[in-house]
């Protein structure tokens, strides 16, 4: 060893060149000592250390080196003088040279010359060494993409061995010490009680615990204390309306359209109100995407499915596009990337104009997932995306409502027969000369319902010349877009003729209603057909007439019509055929009504037979059933803004976007770097309203299989407990996402969500039971230096309050805050500044009550062109694109609000007047009040002290009142930090 | 292309990890707040103080920030004539329509009426007259601005890619007929922050009639963080919302309430030193503090001297709207506020110039408004010597058609195929004309601008390679000129 050192000196020294071979010791060596400094301090940020990889080049391990990069081999071993690496190193050109931020001194270039004539030798403990492939590109499937992370199949980790003493209470405290443990690190402290509490209130329900809550807690010596918490949170309904506000900035929710008219999508608070619902039902995270993606594709689907698609409707819609076609691709893609990010944490929409430039996204993958999605029918104003609602208590309610009708009919109907049958008895005895009148009553009364053609007129008959679906016989069959035109159909001069709609081709299809009161008791066809007709009633088949025939002809038909006639709608439905010749087809419809109604006979004998009294039983007893009658039973429908489909659309890739440049024909297919299943799509029929196609996607998505979905929500789940994702970019998960901290973390928490039959409550216990969500966020100033982004928990993460949670905060402690759920949106006072924005200031905001308007912040109406200020200036989310992060920024504009507000100066008059009430004549009780509720903790003497001295100053030095200088300090007590920071 | 020359400003794909990081940290909860005098005394910020790559140097997002290449602009006032004027009744003189007047004519249009092929021409409703040392035409709709015609720059052949004016809008001001994007003046807050911290870095002042189709989705900081959008300046009453107290709390007990409030969360911050966030927060109160002094200040034309308020045409009814705009876009420009927008016009119809019914009514309101305080701005900013700093942009979301919209009337439908709009100072070379629209201006004919091309300019004016600024978002470096990118009019720069 010796020896080699003195060799390697004397070589920088003298400058000569090797003589002899060297040991591979010395070689080593004299990398070590010579070499990797400079490959460190000059070579390794860009090529190799951490993630950078400039030119596809890796300086920091041999591999990499001998490997080269984008511009081809960086050494040429046979000839090291000749390396690509030597000439850019010792170039002048400013572009070119390497290192680009100065050129290494000539020894320096000389001792890489060296290097490289010995081979390049490396240390291997100081490489560091790249993944496999790693030279290969990530815009393509190849094998360095099928290993990355992200796209890896899902597998459960080992739990890490724990040295520390008894197993943590949850599995995940071993993954957080593991790497602490390895970067020499150890956890912070935990957190006070009410800290923890805190946190756990606001994660969950977005408000601060009452004092009385805090109280009782720190009391509590029970081991299970916090577990007990938990699900006491989690079983409250203000949990769905804190973690549904975290699923609506992921789907972009918002209650208007955008754009010049800026619309309202009426009635998408429903899905608002799904969503808090599936939430606090801790439905399975899988069954929540389900509905949404497909919920009307499910069988039977209920209500809340039906409501889950409003998922489709949520975005923003320009209801005048300058290009039509374009912002049909527009309205697609915006459904595919909000998808793929949000579910998948793709950004598949980079792939919409070319291929994706970095992630494994072919175009054709794009536009293969677009296909999913591209029968569903375009957006639109008022009702036009609304979709009855098949509720199944409605239904039942409708039924029960239906059978107490006929009940009362019934009972009706029961009292006419036995006046009728009497009167009829009587009647027969007192004349019997009415007898055979009563039997025969002259001749039998006609009602034509459907008038046979004349000379001059004919009915109006729907009609197609082109074949219909199989069902176009059917009652209900939609023949809207059928034609119509006044019956007979034919040509003229066929014999017996009336043609009024002229019929040339091979085949013809009619399609006429009727309606009945009572049923006859005879009913006659008065028909003409030239050649082959078949004649339907109500879906049918009464009569099939061969040939042709040269004049109309009445055809009694009571026997086949007997069971099918109905009062009210009756269709009759005929197809005709013609080979040759004249042709024709006409028919009327004729019912007999051979009785005489007993009303005729009760109007002529009744006052005779029964007297006047009676006869006034019986007229009241019509009366009430004709009345009864008349009033229908309701079927009250409810609807939701909600997806459709409607037609079969092909879709093609587009040239750059364009929807002018199709290129190849493509089917629904899911992306290819997730290898996924050949998908089973049921082939229906083109008059089926949906095509499945979602249904099978939603089912892929959801699928054990997918390696991501569970990922990425497991992920969103700790976001929200940790203050950042495992994976921080919540909403990419590819090359330009950043890596997880703590991978096999991640791993462990989506299969036990998946495992847990998806449900999220489960999670919210695992996560928040555990040492690190008790851990204190407190600075410390070892950990800070080697860690400080705290990528290793090493601490818990403080985290200001979001818009929402500050204003029911504010609200809150006033005593003002209305708990109410659901229902329509309200809206919160805006000030006429901001009113004045808008293009129509007087129309551009509603009203809604006092009480109403101190709802819940989830409540507040959501308009793309009018945000309400207050959330607006605290970060709300974007409400055009999915939002996985909120931004936390610090601006002036934003304590101008906090001091000088109506909303802010009116809270803290409510605030005043409520202390004032409960802690009566004592200054040093309000101060302490006020401090207590805002900050969960009992005031420090010194801040009881400066309160009570802020107020005799406003008092004496300012002639302020006492209840408006209690005022002041309840405005200062809105403003803490500590009211709008977590700890 | 290893080892390939870095011909990329740190800020494009090739600097990607450490932009994204910086961004993540951005939305994941990093402040930003233009505190960087306050901040870096404090030392909070040496642990975060460099960006991902360990070398850069972290800046608060509104710090002040030089941009990468000279800039020939410091600041942007775009007055917005927000309706679409007419060109070819303003500056684009087409003297062979006259006698067109009432004949019909076969043309491709497209507007809010929809595609048509031909109609009846309106012929200008206004006489021309030569200005200036160009001699450029303008109509008698602006006889004031006439004699500025030297310092300013003439496109005729604008055009953007709708005539409707809720999309048209967010394509003027964001590039993209998509709603979602951020402003042009969000963008320049973006690249350069905001020089005088007790304003807000981007000013937008509305008509009083209202705000623009979409409101404040045309000042708004889209996928970039709210920082950056625009503020809402009232050139009467309240200047910004919330600026004054609305229990009228005086100075006096603001300051006493402020310094008590900081003393309660000093008390807070001594066991969490490290976080960032909270001094700002506490910094933030000092600076919404002096706001209240400052913006007043900015205001008061008391102090402005007769003459100027003649200038703006302050002293005349019609004129004294605008003018007290034009003369508080100098006064922010004076004092570091970056990028101002001016609307002319609000609501909806004859509010602002969309002239559907009567355009010579329509047109001889709005011009009549603004002609003065234009002229006015534009002589006050040369004889301060702010006009070689300060880039001008005068237009509309779109032009006006040639032939009527309706079988009576004046009134011209929304045109997007050919448009002007007008720059002047912030380098850009006066007394000139750029590009033509056909004889009836109903298209661009020679050297069609895009929409693109305009804010290319104003980027590469206030010194930035447009086709180089952009923010990471959604796996993309998003960039206001879009994916293909667009050039600077280079024949506009001087």
């Amino acid at each position: 060893m010796l020896r080699a050192c003195v060799l390697v000196l004397a070589w920088s020294v003298s400058g000569l060149a090797v003589a002899q071979p060297l040991s591979d010791a010395a070689k080593v060596e004299f990398f070590d000592r010579q070499v990797f400094g400079i490959l460190k301090a000059r070579c390794f940020s860009c090529h190799g250390n951490k993630r950078a990889l400039k030119g596809n080049f890796r300086i920091t391990s041999r591999k990499g080196l001998l490997r080269g990069g984008d511009s081809g081999a960086a050494v040429n071993l046979d000839q090291p003088g000749e390396s690509h690496l030597l000439a850019l190193l010792r170039s002048s050109e400013d572009g070119e040279r390497m290192p680009p931020d100065g050129r290494l001194p000539a020894a320096q270039i000389e001792v890489i010359a060296r290097w490289l004539k010995l081979g390049a030798p490396y240390n291997p403990q100081l490489e560091i060494r790249g993944v496999a492939n790693e030279g290969l590109p990530t815009n393509q499937i190849n094998g360095r993409t099928r290993s990355y992370w992200a796209f890896q199949p899902l597998q459960r980790p080992p739990l890490p061995t724990w040295r520390e003493g008894p197993l943590p209470a949850q599995p995940i405290d071993t993954f957080i010490g593991e790497q602490l443990r390895q970067r020499g690190l150890r956890p912070n402290g935990l957190a006070s009680r009410t800290q923890w509490l805190r946190r756990a209130h606001y994660d969950l329900l977005g408000l601060p615990p009452t004092p009385a809550e805090v109280r009782a807690y720190e009391l509590v010596e029970a081991p299970d204390a916090a577990t007990r918490v938990v699900d006491r949170l989690l079983a409250s309904p203000k949990y769905g309306e804190k973690w549904g506000r975290h699923w609506l900035d992921l789907v972009r929710y918002a209650e208007t359209n955008g754009y010049e008219r800026d619309t309202n999508k009426e009635l998408v608070w429903k899905y608002r109100d799904y969503v808090i619902r599936s939430f606090n039902a801790d439905k399975p995270y899988d069954r929540f995407v389900l509905e949404q993606i497909a919920g009307d594709e499910l069988p039977a689907p209920s209500p809340d499915a039906i409501i889950a698609t409003g998922f489709y409707r949520l975005g923003i819609w320009d209801d005048d596009p300058a290009d039509r076609e374009l912002a049909r691709y527009d309205y697609l893609d915006d459904i595919l990337r909000t998808t793929g990010e949000t579910m998948l944490a793709m950004t598949l929409g980079c792939a919409r104009c070319h291929d994706h430039k970095i992630d494994p996204i072919p175009q054709a993958d794009y536009y293969s997932m677009l296909a999913f999605f591209a029968d569903i029918t375009p957006q639109g104003s008022g009702n036009r995306n609304h979709v009855a609602l098949t509720d199944l208590e409605a239904k039942a309610d409708y039924e029960r409502r239906l059978a107490a009708r006929q009940t009362e009919e019934m009972r009706l109907q029961k009292g006419i027969d036995v006046w009728e049958r009497e009167l009829l008895e009587k009647l027969a005895k007192a004349k019997p000369e009415l007898q055979l009148k009563i039997k025969h009553h002259g001749k039998p009364q006609q009602q034509v319902l459907i008038p046979a053609a004349t000379d001059k007129s004919g009915t109006n008959w729907k009609y197609t010349l082109k074949k219909p679906a199989n069902d176009w016989f059917e009652l209900a069959f939609e023949d809207r877009s059928w034609q119509q035109g006044p019956a007979g159909f034919g040509t003229k001069g066929t014999p017996g003729s009336r043609v009024h709609t002229e019929w040339k081709s091979k085949a013809i299809w009619l399609r006429r209603d009727f309606r009945l009161t009572t049923i006859p008791g005879r009913v006659k066809l008065h028909i003409h057909h030239d050649e082959d007709a078949e004649v339907y009633l109500n879906g049918k088949l009464i009569r099939r007439f061969v040939g042709y025939v040269t004049s109309y002809q009445q055809v009694d038909v009571t026997a086949e019509c007997f069971e099918l006639l109905q009062t009210g709608r009756n269709t009759l439905a005929i197809h005709c055929r013609q080979t040759g010749g004249g042709q024709y087809i006409d028919a009327g419809f004729i019912a007999d009504d051979g009785q005489v109604p007993t009303a005729v006979l009760a109007a002529k004998y009744g006052r005779e037979i029964l007297g006047v009294e009676r006869l006034q039983t019986y007229q009241m007893l019509v009366r009430a059933l004709g009345d009864l009658k008349k009033r229908k039973v309701e079927k009250r429908t409810e609807f939701a803004m909600a997806v459709s489909e409607a037609g079969r659309h092909k879709t093609w890739i587009l040239n750059r976007g364009n929807p002018r440049l199709k290129g190849d024909e493509v089917g629904p297919r899911l992306p290819q770097i997730l290898d996924p299943p050949q998908l089973a799509i049921p082939s229906v029929n083109a008059k089926a309203p949906t095509t499945f196609k979602r249904r099978a996607l939603a089912k892929w998505l959801v699928s054990k299989r997918n390696r991501l979905t569970a990922r990425v929500m497991a992920n969103r789940l700790w976001q929200h407990h940790f203050g950042r994702g495992i994976v921080r970019s919540a909403n990419n998960f590819g090359y330009l996402g950043d890596l997880p901290t703590h991978p096999r973390l991640l791993n462990w928490l989506a299969t036990e969500l998946m495992h847990g039959d998806w449900r999220l409550k489960r999670v919210h216990r695992l996560l928040m039971t555990s040492r690190l969500y008790q851990t204190s966020s407190q600075s410390n100033p070892a950990a800070l230096r080697a860690d400080p982004t705290n990528d290793l928990f090493w601490r818990f993460n403080m985290r200001r309050l979001a818009a929402e949670e500050i204003r029911d905060s504010i609200l809150n402690l006033t005593g003002q805050l209305n708990f109410r759920m659901g229902g329509a949106s309200i809206y919160s006072e805006v000030p006429d500044d901001v009113l004045r924005t808008a293009s129509r200031p007087g129309a551009a905001w509603g009203k809604s009550s006092p009480a109403e308007r101190n709802r819940r912040s989830i409540y507040i109406f959501v308009k793309r062109s009018l945000r309400e200020p207050f959330l607006e200036s605290f970060d709300w989310a974007d409400t055009d694109n999915t939002c996985d992060v909120r931004f936390v920024t610090t601006v002036p504009t934003q304590t101008l609000t906090m001091l000088n507000s109506k909303l802010l100066n009116d809270a803290s008059e409510q605030l005043a007047q409520r202390l004032v009430i409960e802690r009566p004549n004592d200054l040093t009780g309000q101060v302490c009040r006020a401090l207590e509720l805002a900050t969960s903790r009992s005031a420090l003497q010194a801040e009881v002290e400066e309160g009570v001295a802020l107020l005799s100053e406003l008092r004496e030095q300012l002639d302020l009142e006492p209840v408006a200088a209690l005022q002041r300090f309840c405005l200062l007590v809105l403003n803490l930090n500590e009211f709008v920071y977590l700890d | 292309m290893y080892l390939a020359p870095n011909r990329h400003p740190r800020n494009t794909f090739c600097g990607r990890l450490a932009r994204r990081e910086l961004l993540h940290q951005v939305g994941g909860g990093f402040t930003s707040l233009a505190l960087s005098g306050l901040m870096s005394t404090d030392g909070f910020l040496r642990s975060q103080a460099v960006a991902a790559d360990g070398a850069t140097p972290w800046q608060n997002p509104l710090a002040v920030k030089s941009p990468p290449l000279p800039a020939k602009a410091k600041n942007v006032i775009f007055l917005f004539m927000y309706g679409g004027p007419s060109h070819v009744d303003t500056f684009d003189y087409k003297p062979e329509m006259y006698d067109l007047d009432g004949k019909t004519v076969k043309i491709k249009t497209f507007g809010r009426g929809g595609r048509k092929d031909g109609g009846r021409v309106v012929g200008p409703k206004w006489k021309f007259k030569q200005y200036g040392e160009c001699g450029k035409w303008v109509s008698d709709l602006f006889p004031h601005l006439g004699g500025q015609v030297d310092k300013i720059a003439f496109l005729h052949s604008m055009i953007a890619d709708s005539p409707i004016h809720g999309s048209a809008m967010l394509m003027m001001n964001s590039g993209s007929v998509l709603s979602g994007r951020p402003s042009l003046g969000s963008w320049v807050n973006y690249g350069l922050g905001t020089e005088n911290e007790n304003l807000p870095g981007y000013v937008v002042m509305l008509d009083p009639t209202g705000g623009p189709i979409s409101g404040a989705k045309n000042w708004t900081s889209g996928y970039m963080p709210a920082s950056y959008q625009g503020v809402v300046f009232n050139a009467t009453g309240t200047t910004i919302l919330d600026l004054k107290n609305h229990r009228g709390a005086s100075r006096q007990e603001q300051r006493l309430l402020i310094d008590r409030l900081r003393s309660f969360n000093d008390r807070h911050l001594e066991n969490r030193q490290d976080n960032t966030a909270l001094s700002a927060r506490i910094a933030s109160y000092e600076l919404a503090f002096r706001m209240q002094s400052s913006v007043p200040e900015t205001v008061a034309f008391e102090n402005e001297p007769e003459h100027i308020h003649q200038l703006y045409g302050l002293n005349q009814k019609r004129t004294a709207d605008f003018g007290r705009k034009c003369l508080l876009a100098r006064r922010l420009v004076e004092r570091g506020v970056r990028f101002i927008q001016i609307y002319s016009g609000g609501n909806h119809n004859d509010a602002n110039w969309d002239a559907h019914g009567d355009l010579v009514k329509n047109h001889n309101y709005h011009a009549g408004n603004t002609d003065l305080p234009i002229a006015g701005l534009l002589a006050d900013l040369e004889q301060r010597g702010l006009l070689d700093e300060t880039l001008i942009i005068w237009g509309g979301e779109f032009g006006r058609q040639p032939t009527a919209e309706y079988a009576k009337g004046t009134g011209r439908d929304h045109n997007s195929f050919g448009f002007t709009m007008w720059l002047a100072g912030g380098g850009i070379k006066g007394g000139m004309s750029l590009g033509t629209t056909d004889e009836l201006g109903s298209a661009a004919v020679e050297e069609p601008l895009h929409v693109k091309r305009l804010h290319a300019t104003v980027l590469r004016q206030l010194g930035f390679d447009p086709n180089a600024l952009s923010y990471f978002y959604r796996g993309l470096d998003q960039r206001l000129v879009g994916p293909e990118g667009a050039e600077p009019i280079h024949q506009l720069i001087s």
